[in-house]
């Protein structure tokens, strides 16, 4: 897995390659995370080039999600650039209810 | 690496090695003719079901080896992860709540919760002597949901 962190004018992204598993997850969370403390509450995070996400890394994008929508006032983690394998593992969890999805980063970005 | 035992792999229950387990198996199941979906969600099973081993299986003792096996039959695969940890009754697992909304969501039970929608038959069992073990099977053609 390898993330690149990027600063826009209102929002983080965060691009995100290759596998989120139980190994891998920890490292995006701590990402995500650091962010949050050092004052980030709007994040794009990009999974377009992931070819895989287990449990492990929806609880870390989860467990982003509710600090950022905890600040006041509130923030937003929303997803871009998801394929179909990944976002079926969102919904079957119920997490589509909870993140927004983008196509890619303009609309993304744009959100904030 | 373990030992690669014809369809068995056996591997120390440790993180590095639950893509090796899961990848082994996605590509026998590509093999045998699954379609990329159907592939997607073996793999994902495979990956949840090791990890719980990893985190779970061996906690509080030395840790462990985990097998996993597969066999190709008629109807589909037929994929074993065993483990000779301390068992848990799954019954006790936590289910997420998946419609709740975002400040009444737990963190708890979302492996094997995805593990049971994406494959057609999980089963556990549990054995002092012979190990634990969950049986999973994914039809041809099935519809999980």
């Amino acid at each position: 897995m390898d993330i690149k962190t990027e600063a826009m004018r209102r929002c983080e992204v965060v691009t995100v390659s290759g596998r989120i598993d139980s190994a891998t997850a920890p490292e995006l969370e701590e990402v995500l995370l650091g962010l949050i403390q050092a004052g980030q509450k709007n994040i794009v995070v990009n999974l377009d080039d992931v070819d895989f996400i287990s449990s492990a890394g929806l609880k870390a994008l989860l467990s982003a999600l509710m600090k950022v929508r905890k600040k006041v006032p509130p923030g937003d983690l929303v997803i871009s650039g998801i394929d179909d394998d990944l976002k079926e593992s969102f919904e079957l969890v119920g997490f589509d209810r909870l993140f927004k999805f983008y196509e890619d980063d303009l609309r993304a970005v744009g959100s904030f | 690496m373990g030992d690669s035992e014809g369809n068995g792999l056996r591997l120390k229950a440790v993180l590095d090695n639950v893509p090796v387990a899961a990848q082994w198996v996605a590509a026998a199941a590509r093999q045998a003719g699954f379609d990329d979906r159907a592939v997607y969600q073996i793999e994902l099973a495979v990956d949840e079901a090791c990890a719980n081993v990893v985190e779970h299986a061996y906690r509080g003792m030395e840790v462990g080896d985990m097998k996993v096996s597969y066999t190709v039959i008629d109807q589909g695969l037929v994929v074993r992860v065993r483990e000779w940890g301390r068992g848990f009754k799954p019954d006790e697992v936590d289910v997420p709540d998946v419609t709740a909304p975002l400040e009444e969501r737990g963190l708890g039970g979302l492996g094997l919760f995805l593990v049971r929608r994406v494959m057609d038959e999980v089963e556990f069992s549990f054995d002092p002597e012979a190990g634990n073990e969950l049986v999973m099977i994914k039809r041809f053609g099935g519809e999980e949901q």
